[in-house]
């Protein structure tokens, strides 16, 4: 008597309401790589094609992970510094391209941002937490100077002029790897994406509902979010003292190395830069945070990028104009 | 007097079930579940944490921590876990939100400390820094 | 008030305070769940004594069952007093509604009843709308499920009370 046979349209109805909502969709899939968790989302109405286009961004950062690898014995990069003062060695076209794009940023930045601070990063551990000794820091700073980076783009070769220089790619890979990510996935056909390698972000196109991509800046001092801001066709990259530092005497030393001192940059805080691409960001984010917001924001500006500073006291320094950037009520 | 009142009630024809009792409870089913897809739908990535109405921290649910909230009462423990968040200790009395375990979409609420945990209304797809 | 009216009183608020009292200690999915059994006597009192009666034994029923469980006058006794209040309101207003049947009235009190202390919490305590968004589908899917479920209990027991006097 309840269920009717007239009711049952009402059911009908309400099965296909339920089911009218099948559309272009969010697939998102993390994954540990390069160190970090990398999560990739993709806007797509296919949800196998998503996966394997993610899955396929995925091997691309994890071939590259083996080829920059500063750790590990076997990447490409540890054979050119083992070869350092030796012999030129023979790399790949990846390999080429990031060293190259490396001494752009190099070049742009007066050496703020330096691929060669290997030393440095050997010298300092901040697991440990103890300062290294001043003799060892200028020591080590001798072999930082990225001009003595010989790339033979005839022979694919790679020399580092002097025994002891060491590269480091930690400042850029990250970047760089988005960017390549983000070439598969529009090989496969994705136009709307959202690459994030840690804190280093690729977004490309709009999500489903027509909005951009919202990303949120970390408070330097608290858990959770300071500011958020919408993103799209670009590439956000964030440094700060508050990633990896120990404290001596509350001086706070953190993992951002200025390679004309050899100790932790003096800025507080972060700096957020937004580029057209991921190794830009990365690599213009460590050098500005070396810098500090008197002389980096104008060099950002210049560059025609944008960028924000927020530092310890959460002063905020902007360069260019970030549309849509919104500060947390406190 | 009774009597009358018994008449009254049969003369209105009070039914149990109608087709318009029917059509209600079938459009407040679909307005509650099509609410609550269209609520998760966009984005379901971060937890929203208020204090007597004011914003304290935005946390991504894929990382995992335990953050400590002040209330009123005292500390509100919260934990996000595994794509989930939950209350882990509470200064309340009746513990509610702690018995509501780890959830992955809508919110928990402490009402005696005034702690509000909500998941995803504010959309932020990644987290720079 | 009639001598009969007390005592349907008295009796009714009784059976609700116990039902309530009882509900309280079963096992839910939630614990801030309830099924709200006792609604079905208010709707009864409604139906079968009108608004004015059905209004006293619900006020009764959650004025002595917060001072028994220790809630008043609490947050807990406020929440359940605007859910009460307005849970009436729509009662009234939907005895108005014609072909209605008694499992939506039930339905349209048990809509107003988590409409008012949502409401009610959102104003005096929570003052987030993100948190009253977010947990509003889920709370009307549940009212609207235990609305049909105390409606269509409450309709066989009056059809059983009243078949006698036919």
């Amino acid at each position: 008597m309840l269920f009717q046979l007239r009711y049952r349209g009402l059911i009908y109805l309400f099965v296909i309401l339920l089911f009218s909502c099948q559309r272009e969709g969010l697939y998102r899939k993390s994954a540990v790589l390069m160190d970090t968790v990398v999560t990739i989302t993709v806007v797509s109405d296919n949800p196998e094609r998503a996966e394997g286009a993610i899955d396929e961004a995925f091997k691309e950062i994890k071939r590259l992970e083996g080829i920059v690898n500063f750790y590990s014995e076997e990447s490409e990069l540890s054979l050119i510094n083992r070869n350092a003062g030796i012999r030129p060695i023979k790399v790949s076209e990846d390999m080429l391209d990031i060293l190259k794009k490396s001494i752009e940023v190099s070049d742009l930045t007066g050496g703020a941002f330096d691929v060669t601070t290997g030393p440095l990063t050997r010298l300092w551990d901040f697991q440990k937490g103890i300062v290294p000794d001043e003799r060892e820091i200028k020591n080590a700073l001798k072999y930082v100077n990225y001009r003595e980076i010989v790339i033979d783009e005839r022979s694919h070769t790679v020399f580092l002029k002097r025994k002891g220089m060491l590269i480091d790619l930690g400042g850029i890979a990250k970047g760089y790897a988005a960017d390549r990510a983000a070439d598969i996935l529009r090989k496969s056909g994705i136009r709307s994406f959202l690459i994030a390698i840690a804190g280093d972000i690729r977004a490309e196109g709009l999500k489903p509902d027509g909005k951009p991509w919202m990303i949120g800046i970390k408070h330097p001092r608290a858990e959770g979010i300071i500011a958020t801001l919408p993103l799209t066709d670009a590439s956000i990259s964030t440094s700060g003292d508050y990633e990896r530092f120990f404290f001596i005497n509350s001086k706070r030393y953190h993992h951002i190395l200025n390679p004309f001192t050899g100790y932790p940059s003096s800025s507080t805080g972060g700096v957020t830069v937004i580029t057209d691409r991921g190794y830009l960001s990365d690599s213009l984010a460590t050098a500005a945070f070396v810098l500090g917001p008197e002389k980096a924001l104008p060099m950002i500006e210049r560059l025609g990028y944008k960028a924000v500073f927020i530092t310890e006291e959460k002063k905020v320094y902007e360069a260019g104009k970030i549309e849509g950037l919104k500060f947390q009520r406190e | 007097m009774r009597q009358g009142r018994l008449k009254d009630l049969n003369s209105r024809g009070n039914k149990i079930l109608t087709p318009l009792d029917i059509f209600l409870i079938v459009c407040l089913l679909s307005i509650s579940i099509l609410g609550a897809l269209y609520i998760r739908m966009p984005e379901r990535e971060s937890v929203l944490i208020k204090v007597e109405g004011e914003l304290k921290g935005v946390y991504s649910l894929k990382e995992e921590r335990i953050i400590e909230v002040k209330g009123p009462l005292g500390t509100t423990v919260v934990e996000i876990r595994s794509g989930k968040v939950g209350v882990i200790s509470s200064p309340c009395q009746n513990k509610l939100c702690l018995h509501q375990g780890f959830i992955s979409r809508g919110g928990i609420i402490c009402l005696p400390n005034r702690v509000v945990i909500t998941i995803g209304t504010r959309d932020i797809d990644a987290i720079t820094g | 008030m009639q001598l009969q009216d007390k005592r349907a009183i008295a009796v009714l608020s009784a059976i609700a305070i116990a039902i309530y009292s009882i509900e309280g200690l079963l096992p839910m999915p939630f614990p801030w769940l309830k099924a709200g059994f006792s609604n079905i006597i208010i709707l009864i009192a409604f139906l079968l004594f009108g608004f004015r009666i059905a209004l006293i034994i619900s006020l009764v029923r959650i004025l002595v069952s917060s001072m028994l469980i220790g809630t008043f006058p609490g947050p807990a006794f406020v929440l359940s007093l605007s859910g009460g209040l307005s849970s009436m309101g729509g009662l009234w207003m939907a005895s108005f509604i014609p072909f209605i049947g008694i499992t939506g009235l039930s339905v349209i009190s048990a809509l107003f009843h988590i409409t008012g202390q949502l409401l009610i919490a959102y104003w005096l305590f929570i003052k987030s709308l993100e948190g009253l968004i977010a947990i509003a589908p889920l709370l009307i899917f549940i009212s609207t499920i235990t609305g049909t479920i105390n409606g269509l209990l409450a309709g066989f027991i009056i059809k059983r009370i009243t078949s006698g006097y036919q």
